[in-house]
């Protein structure tokens, strides 16, 4: 295997389809007899050095062989006729004789070779056979492939110039060692922001205090700095998880019988660990899902005139505060009749109901939607796409789709560089303040309450023509009941649509450290962590999504 | 709610009762108890925590120690009776604990401190094991009188996934 790589990195080969089934192939048998020596694999590595075997002989050019025979092998060894017999043996040979060491009859010692050959032998031939055959020629003798000098040559030249600019100096540290810095950086953030909460016109008028104030947007400067850089020691290149995915996809392509071209850009972008590990899952299902639904059996793209080959390209940029993955096809498009069928039938979606195409694109969304019309291996048992994006919003983010029929399918996701920062709308509900997730936000509405009706089992609200249902968050969290006239309602977006929350009133946005609740104490449904607010109290982050169920978060 | 939590292994359940301890003792209800005093994380005056939705009644909610979000329980009613008014003068033992598959920090609030002291010759408690009391894991006699010794572990076995 080795070898062949070798001889691919030199640009003597060009890596076949073949080839790297056989390779992956092999890569999987060394793993596993690493990790299990005692397991006897003999049947697979049986089937596997015969697919070597046939890797060596698809490809490569031909053998070039030389053979000098050294002193004294006409004593010792074998004869070299024969050997050179034995050759022809193996495949097409041209072999030719140098006879130019030939010396006159008078000098002509019977047991000192003269003669040397050199041969082009079919590349067909496998290495080690040649190599059995002059086993026991003690040197003197060569096999090389055509056209080695050339290209070895030049790689030499290059080979060196990427390794050395690449080599940045680095230094391992334990990831709670950076958790320490980070929680003390959070601090200051903490910290900052009550400095920041002085009232500068009231206590900063005196021209003597104004000094201050300038330090104060110094302090917030270099906090915001030190931040960044903190958040960067933890942060790694997403080509962690896109290394994954070539194999992914090629693995699929062997068993749907499809061909497609993985294009990867910006791998080098990087994320939060902890966003980077949680990232894997939901990337690999949705390139699963582009492979298996997106693009087409070469058959039918070439029917509709593309190329046989699917082109599945994955990129990432930074863009903000955020970074963005894009992962986009040009397969069929998504299947809208289909989708919008599979959702009248699973009653997700009002029978007369007309839906725009980005409307019915959001239904892939939904749990137990899947429109693969058979269950296979590889997706549509309807755990799918409402996973997915659940994960995403698990890590902050969000994940969106555009489709056109015919051209392809486009995801892209958006996720936050940090979990541990978020920026955040300060509320007050009754007398304790409450953080919202400033992402989810749509807007925050001075209620009409004419316009609030009953809704099911609690109250809903017109907006705009749509009844969202309302979250009476003083009377559910602080035990508030009775007048909630002079409530403001914020409304945000969550999975299965938008809520408006009744709060008393809205404070500062301000970026807030995302604190665990489940390291000393537990998971609470409705919350996604607690922070500290700058006067030292503890501040519950609420999680909309979790909101929507009318039922929970009962104080 | 029950969940397959393997036993915790820690020093309180290894060592064998009848060995010198290091105690912190303290008073509830005018009964003193006591907990090893390398559980003992520090101790905290009261400060009023943020309630948590859904938690239980004798979660009162969680402070911040430092940056760290710990939860506080009152043991009066975790060991089941009526609480007592917080004010200035009440007492948070910060302990640490193993519940729900690992180490977590909690705050004790008590009626009283009362001292440090080593003892010798814990006694199981074997007509308080089992049934109601697992919380219990000894009894230890002093010139003053009993001294219960609580297994915190037991105690909050089920921290955080306990749900009204």
């Amino acid at each position: 295997m080795e070898s062949y790589l070798d001889e691919v990195r030199a640009g003597r080969r060009q890596p076949t389809h073949e080839a790297t089934a056989v390779l992956l192939r092999g890569v999987d048998l060394l793993k596993r007899l690493v990790e299990s020596p005692d397991v006897p694999l003999a049947q697979e590595r049986q089937a596997l050095e015969a697919a070597l075997a046939r890797l060596d002989q698809v490809v490569g050019p031909p053998w070039r062989f030389t053979f000098t025979p050294p002193h004294g092998l006409l004593a010792v060894g074998p004869d070299p006729l024969k050997l050179l017999a034995g050759l022809r043996a193996l495949g097409p040979v041209q072999l030719t004789c140098d006879t130019s060491r030939l010396p006159t009859l008078a000098t002509y010692e019977p047991l000192t070779p003269y003669l040397s050959w050199e041969a082009t032998i079919d590349g067909a031939v496998a290495r080690d056979r040649v190599e059995a055959l002059f086993d026991w020629v003690d040197g003197g003798w060569s096999l090389t492939r055509q056209e080695e000098a050339a290209p070895s040559a030049a790689a030499a030249q290059t080979a060196p110039t990427p390794s050395s600019g690449a080599a940045t100096q680095t230094i391992r540290v334990p990831v709670d060692k950076l958790d320490q810095l980070m929680n003390m950086v959070g601090e200051l953030v903490i910290t900052q922001s009550m400095l920041g909460e002085v009232d500068p016109a009231r206590a900063l008028a005196q021209p003597r205090i104004a000094k201050i104030s300038e330090g104060l947007a110094q302090l917030a400067r270099n906090t915001r700095h030190l931040q960044e850089s903190v958040m960067r020691l933890r942060s790694q290149p997403l080509s962690i998880v896109f290394g994954r995915l070539p194999r992914t996809v090629h693995a699929l392509c062997e068993q749907l019988g499809k061909r497609v071209t993985l294009q990867v850009t910006g791998e080098a972008t990087e994320l939060d660990k902890t966003v980077v590990e949680r990232l894997g899952d939901p990337l690999v299902h949705l390139v699963r899902n582009c492979v298996d639904h997106g693009i087409e059996a070469p058959g039918e793209r070439l029917a509709a005139g593309k190329p046989e080959a699917g082109t599945l390209s994955i990129s990432s940029f930074t863009r903000g505060k955020d970074v963005y993955i894009e992962i986009e096809d040009d397969g069929r498009g998504l299947d809208e009749a289909a989708i919008l069928a599979k959702a009248r039938e699973r009653g997700l979606v009002e029978p007369t109901a007309e839906l725009s195409s980005a409307a019915i694109a959001q239904l892939i969304f939904l749990p137990g939607l899947s429109t693969a019309r058979q269950v296979t291996d590889v997706s549509g048992r309807g755990v799918g796409m409402d996973v997915v994006r659940q994960n995403v919003r698990s890590l902050g983010g969000e994940i969106a789709i555009t489709s056109t029929p015919k051209r392809g399918t486009k995801f892209t996701l958006r996720l936050p560089l940090t979990l541990a920062i978020m920026e955040g709308q300060l509320v007050r509900i009754g007398r304790r303040h409450y953080v919202i997730p400033l992402l989810c936000i749509v807007e925050s509405i001075q209620p009409d309450w004419s316009l609030l009706q009953p809704c099911g089992h609690h109250q809903g609200y017109r907006m705009r023509g749509e009844l969202i249902p309302v979250v009476d968050l003083p009377a559910r969290l602080e035990r508030l009941s009775g007048d909630n006239r002079h409530c403001l309602m914020v409304v945000v977006e969550t999975d299965r649509g938008r809520v408006g929350l009744l709060v008393n009133e809205l404070l500062s946005q301000q970026q807030v450290v995302v604190k665990s609740l489940e390291q000393n104490y537990g998971v609470v449904s409705g919350l996604a962590g607690a922070t500290i607010l700058g006067d030292g109290s503890v501040s519950l982050i609420l999680e909309p999504n979790a909101l929507h169920d009318a039922d929970r978060l009962a104080a | 709610m029950s969940h397959p939590t393997p036993s915790p292994v820690t020093p309180s359940a290894a060592a064998p009762p009848a060995q010198r301890e290091q105690l912190l003792t303290f008073f509830v209800r005018g009964q003193e108890f006591g907990i090893e005093i390398l559980r003992v994380r520090e101790l905290q005056s009261w400060v009023e925590p943020t309630p948590i939705p859904q938690a239980p009644q004798w979660l009162k909610g969680v402070i911040n120690l430092r940056g760290e979000i710990v939860p506080i329980s009152d043991l009066r009613e975790r060991l089941g009776f009526e609480g007592l008014a917080y004010g200035p003068l009440t007492v948070v033992v910060v302990i640490r604990v193993f519940a729900s598959g690992r180490d977590r920090t909690l705050g004790l609030v008590v009626d009283a401190m009362s001292e440090v002291l080593t003892i010798e010759g814990v006694q199981p408690a074997p007509q308080l094991t089992g049934g109601d009391r697992p919380w219990a894991r000894g009894i230890a006699r002093t010139e003053k009188g009993l001294i219960t010794l609580l297994d915190v572990d037991a105690l909050f076995a089920d921290l955080g996934s306990t749900q009204d």
